[in-house]
Formats: structure tokens, C-alpha cells, sequence
């Protein structure tokens, strides 16, 4: 097995926002294998880079906007030089790898795993819609750290 | 006929505010304001809640400083209680509060104001920001990361989590650290120092290509104010405030923390949310003072520790009185950097830090507590009343950015006036106008309590009142 990072994120107190964050939870309890290392954060940082840069695989779960909630997705990633988003409060996860690649010279194989979101209301728990797809979601990020070709 | 420029909102800043440029009759500007334009009531928020939740919640003000919340509320806390906290308490309290300045320090300076120096103030606002910097010159972005990471990750490894973690409680801290842990960052220790020696001996080099920004960003005269302690060393955690003039004289010595209601008052405007400390001995808005790397630097007679002390000689030696111009808040960011490490390093070696006595137990045995600490950006005061059962009836926070709420208001006209010239804006005008206020680091959440965003516009508005020109950030 590939040594993997993953890192769930978002904001606990904002319902869906932090899908990633209870993905990464429940993922915790499942994987065992000492060469999967799992991290929680807010938001992603550029502080994130060199952790990476260390690693083989990296599996990035997040939530998304789009018309249907509850939708997964999985997609691969790629660095893909600066971002104009890129501000301190907005670091998506290309920017992560960017940085790995110009710092370190390293780019692990990304992925980007999603749930759309259905509110980010504040609370401490996630909807109806994210909650039923959570087991799915798992599955999906399991598959990817076994290698299991998912695209 | 007059005009007036907005600026809404202004980047890379923590917090949303906006500034409104007045023009007279001949396009020159006039006034200036620098409107905080959101609000969270902290103060009132507490009411009712008992007094050892304070901690706790006054580090939800901030994400970027939570470790100084905690400890200005904790110090208020021990008043309530009544105690002296253990040695190793305090010594870890002082630790976490060094490795949150140079996080913060590092946040402010590599990822929010270098783009600033490397791009040049009238670069293409896509291109001011951290990947930007990697892109032109990957050594300081490089530096910025490892030093930010450095103390986050001191928070994370003891206190828990690197935002909002409660682990300085009243009385002490919760648990006690392991020597594993703290070897770990003192292995460390000469990269960070390297780091930091590099960038302010680059930083150093940069000066002169800022000689206008230098000369107008906020370079006036205005009293200045910071803890030190008994040998006048800068001390963030404790000590006496401490206060000097434009001239470095001292006009105010030895202050204690509880005297502060004493020396400092709030002013109110309608026009913001955030509020105007003054120095009450001179008067609104006479007794405008900064807080602040730059503030510390010039209250206090030296570090304390050898590196940043030659820093601070030449430092100092750039002025014959106070160092004047906010432009050198990031010089003074940069020193108090290198100094945190080695603060660090000293404490890390320290065999206290690793004993188990680390929390003071007692009940309510005072009704008033007061908690004063440095935070990256400058004085915090935490103040508490509580009942005979601990419960919070009153309080009030004085948190750094509004100290320097006139300063930068003040700063923000004298950029203006140099810089804007008639009725439209340019990106080169609007990136000065936000990187005068960037250079104080405002934190306007943790000054206004306020919803935490990034962005700030600017509006430039006539003598009828019509906004003539806006630019938006967001």
C-alpha cells in the first residue's frame, strides 16, 4: 500500500460544510494501516505543503456547491499553477499541490472527494441528504487507498 | 466640488472594514475613515455565563491569536480565584503565547505583506498573494511556511487543536508536556533561527525601495504603548504597561494592569463599530497611541535575548526618538520573531516546563479580574466582574487593533493624501490604502468582535455625498 495522507476539512459548527471533517472521523475507526495518516483541518493551508510532499497518495474530502445535494463526486487532481483565488482564507487543494510542487518538487497523486452540500447553516450535525451519502463516501476514499481504479 | 473615494473592502486583512476617501474642491483629499462595519458583542455575549467559561470563549474571538485570548481571560480568571498559578503554569502559558506570535507574525508578514515587497505595490492584485511570492522568490515563501508551521504546530502538539484550542484554563494550564514533545521543536530550533536571520537581513535590503511608503505610511508622531518587564525587556505575557512619546520619552511608567481604566478611556463614532482607546492624560484624540511590534520595540529599552538584541540596536538606531513610520511594523514583526525563538528555545530548555504542577485549584475569591497579555498585534485587556457565584456580570475587551483604531485612521488620511489624486482610483492607490492598514495587521473580528471576512472596499464620495468611485475586493 502507498503511503496516503487524508485530509477532511471544513467547519463543524457549519452543518454540511464539514462533511469532509466527519468523513475523516469515521474513516479514522476503519483504516488501521499505520501508512494511511489521517488529518482534520478548517481550511486548508499552505502549511499543509510539506506534510504532502512526503507522501505518495493524498485524498483531500471537502464539500461542494451544486444543484443536487447529496451528490458524490471523485475526481483526480493536478497542480495547476497559481490560483486567483488564492488568498489567505481561500487555499483549495491545487494550491496545496502547487506549493508542494514548487517548494519540494513533489506532487503526490491527488484526489478530490465531494459531497454537495445542502446547508451550511450553523449546526453541529450534517443533512439529511450528506448524512445517507457518508457510507458512499467512505467507500470511495477506502477504494482509492487500495488502488482500486474508481474513475 | 467635493468628492469622496470608498475602498470596499479592503484584502488581505482580518475582518471586514471599508474606507471612505473625502475629496475637497480641487481633487486633493480631505478626510479619510476607516469604517469597521461588523459586530459580535463579546461583551455582552458573557453575561451570565461563569467566569472559568471565559477562557473558552474569548479565544472564539480569534482564529489567528486564540492562544493570547485565552491567556488574557486566564489572568483575569487568577484574579477571581485569588491565586498565583504554578511556575511551570505560567512558563507554558508564555511558551504557547511565543509560538502563536511568530505563527501569527509569519501569516501577517510572508503570506499577507510580502507579495507587497516582492510584486511591488502596483502589481496585479492576482499575483499578491503566497503562490505569487513561491513563484518569484521560493526561499521566502519557503521560510514563511516553515516558520508558520513551527508555531502552529507547538499549539497543536500541547494545547490540542492550532485554532481555538482551551487548554489555559483559570488557575493554570489543563495538563503537563512531555520532554518527547518539546525536543522535538528544539530540534528545530536552528532552521527557524536561520530563517528568520535571512529574511530580515533581505527585508533590511528592501527598505530603500520604500523610502515614499516609508515616509507617509503613518510616519507621525503619536505615543506609544507595551508591557515590559522590570528591566524594560519587551515581555508578552506580563509585566507593566508601559507608555513613550514620538521622542522615546517615557510619559508613562510602571503602570499595573489593574490601574489601566486609570491611563486609557473609549472613545465612541457613529460611523464604525470599533472604538477609540486614548491615553486619558492627553485627551480625544490627543492621546492617540499605537500598540504592537512597533509599539513594543519602542517602549521597551531592549529584547532580552541576544540576536534580537542587535537587531533592536539597529532598529532603534534608524530614529533618534521612536521609530515612527508604521511602515516598520514589519521590520519590528521580523525581530519579534527571531526573538519568540529564542524565547522559545530558552524556555524548551528550561527543566520547569516539564513538571506536573501545572494548575492552581480555588473558588471565587475575588468579584473583579483583570488579564492583560501582548497578542501578535498588541496590548489585550480582559476585564471581569462576577457575583458571589462566579458568574460574569459584567465585562469589558480592549483588544489591539482598536488601540490603533486612530493611528490607523490617521495613517490611512496621510497615505491618501500622498497617494490619491482626483476622482478615480487606480490599483496602485487602492493596494497602499489597504497595505497601510496591513502593516498594523488589524484583526477587525477579534477589535469588533466581528464576523471574521477578508475583504474592504473603498468609496470616494463628493461634497453632495454622491460616490463618485467605489472599488470592491472580495
Amino acid at each position: 500500500m502507498s503511503r496516503t495522507m487524508i485530509i477532511g476539512y471544513g467547519n463543524p459548527l457549519r452543518g454540511d460544510d464539514a462533511v469532509g471533517y466527519h468523513a475523516a472521523r469515521l474513516l479514522s475507526d476503519m483504516v488501521k494501516q499505520k501508512e494511511v495518516v489521517i488529518r482534520t483541518c478548517h481550511q486548508l493551508t499552505p502549511e499543509l505543503a510539506p506534510e504532502i510532499s512526503t507522501f505518495e497518495k493524498v485524498i483531500f474530502i471537502d464539500a461542494s456547491i451544486a444543484e443536487v445535494a447529496g451528490e458524490l463526486t471523485v475526481s483526480q487532481l493536478k497542480h495547476t499553477g497559481v490560483s486567483e483565488r488564492t488568498i489567505s482564507h481561500h487555499f483549495d487543494p491545487e494550491s496545496v499541490l502547487t506549493c508542494s510542487h514548487m517548494l519540494y518538487g513533489r506532487v503526490p497523486e491527488a484526489y478530490l472527494v465531494t459531497i454537495t452540500a445542502n446547508s451550511f447553516g450553523y449546526m453541529e450535525d450534517l443533512s439529511v441528504p450528506v448524512k445517507r451519502r457518508l457510507p458512499e463516501l467512505t467507500q470511495a476514499v477506502l477504494r482509492i487507498i487500495g488502488n482500486e481504479s474508481i474513475m | 466640488m467635493n468628492k469622496t473615494i470608498s475602498i470596499d473592502p479592503v484584502t488581505r486583512i482580518e475582518g471586514h472594514g471599508k474606507i471612505t476617501l473625502h475629496l475637497n474642491d480641487d481633487g486633493a483629499v480631505d478626510n479619510a475613515y476607516f469604517h469597521v462595519t461588523q459586530f459580535r458583542g463579546f461583551e455582552k455575549l458573557i453575561d451570565g455565563r461563569p467566569f472559568r467559561e471565559m477562557p473558552a470563549i474569548m479565544a472564539r474571538i480569534c482564529g489567528i491569536c486564540p492562544i493570547s485570548h485565552l491567556s488574557a481571560a486566564a489572568k483575569a480568571c487568577d484574579q477571581i480565584l485569588g491565586v498565583g498559578i504554578p511556575k511551570p503554569a505560567e512558563k507554558l502559558r508564555r511558551l504557547m503565547n511565543y509560538a502563536q506570535i511568530i505563527q501569527s507574525h509569519a501569516l501577517n508578514f510572508f503570506y499577507l505583506s510580502s507579495p507587497d515587497f516582492i510584486m511591488g505595490m502596483d502589481a496585479e492584485p492576482e499575483t499578491r498573494n503566497i503562490l505569487g511570492v513561491l513563484k518569484k522568490n521560493s526561499q521566502i515563501a519557503h521560510d514563511g511556511i516553515m516558520l508558520r508551521k513551527f508555531g502552529q504546530e507547538i499549539i497543536e502538539t500541547f494545547a490540542g487543536k492550532r485554532i481555538h484550542p482551551d487548554w489555559i484554563i483559570a488557575g493554570g494550564v489543563k495538563t503537563p508536556i512531555i520532554k518527547e514533545d518539546i525536543d522535538k521543536f528544539l530540534k528545530q530550533i536552528p532552521d527557524v533561527l536561520k530563517a528568520v536571520t535571512r529574511n530580515i537581513e533581505w527585508f533590511k535590503i528592501q527598505l530603500p525601495k520604500f523610502k515614499d511608503e516609508i515616509k507617509t505610511f503613518g510616519s507621525m508622531q503619536s505615543l506609544f504603548m507595551g508591557l515590559v518587564n522590570d528591566n524594560n525587556e519587551l515581555d508578552f505575557y506580563d509585566g507593566k504597561l508601559r507608555i513613550v512619546d514620538h521622542n522615546g520619552k517615557v510619559v508613562g511608567e510602571k503602570i499595573h494592569p489593574n490601574d489601566y481604566r486609570t491611563h486609557i478611556d473609549e472613545h465612541v463614532e457613529e460611523w464604525t463599530y470599533l472604538k477609540f482607546p486614548y491615553y486619558k492624560a492627553r485627551g480625544y484624540p490627543d492621546g492617540m497611541y499605537r500598540v504592537g511590534p512597533l509599539a513594543r520595540l519602542n517602549v521597551a529599552e531592549r529584547c532580552g535575548t541576544e540576536l534580537a538584541d542587535k537587531e533592536f540596536v539597529e532598529f532603534r538606531g534608524m530614529s533618534r526618538g521612536a521609530v515612527l513610520s508604521s511602515f516598520h511594523y514589519h521590520y519590528a514583526r521580523l525581530i519579534e520573531i527571531l526573538h519568540s525563538i529564542e524565547k522559545i528555545e530558552i524556555l524548551a530548555n528550561d527543566p520547569d516546563i516539564l513538571q506536573k504542577n501545572v494548575r492552581a485549584e480555588a473558588g471565587v475569591n475575588n468579584d473583579e479580574g483583570i488579564g492583560i497579555v501582548e497578542a501578535p498585534r498588541g496590548t489585550l485587556i480582559d476585564h471581569f466582574k462576577v457575583d458571589e457565584n462566579g458568574i460574569i456580570q459584567w465585562g469589558n475587551l480592549i483588544i489591539a487593533t482598536g488601540h490603533n483604531n486612530l493611528a490607523m485612521n490617521r495613517s490611512v488620511l496621510q497615505v491618501a493624501k500622498h497617494f490619491v489624486k482626483g476622482d478615480k482610483l487606480t490599483n496602485g492607490m487602492l493596494n497602499r490604502v489597504e497595505a497601510v492598514i496591513r502593516a498594523y495587521d488589524p484583526c477587525l473580528s477579534c477589535s469588533t468582535h466581528a464576523i471574521g471576512k477578508m475583504p474592504l472596499q473603498i468609496e470616494l464620495i463628493n461634497a453632495q455625498g454622491i460616490i463618485v468611485d467605489k472599488l470592491n475586493r472580495s
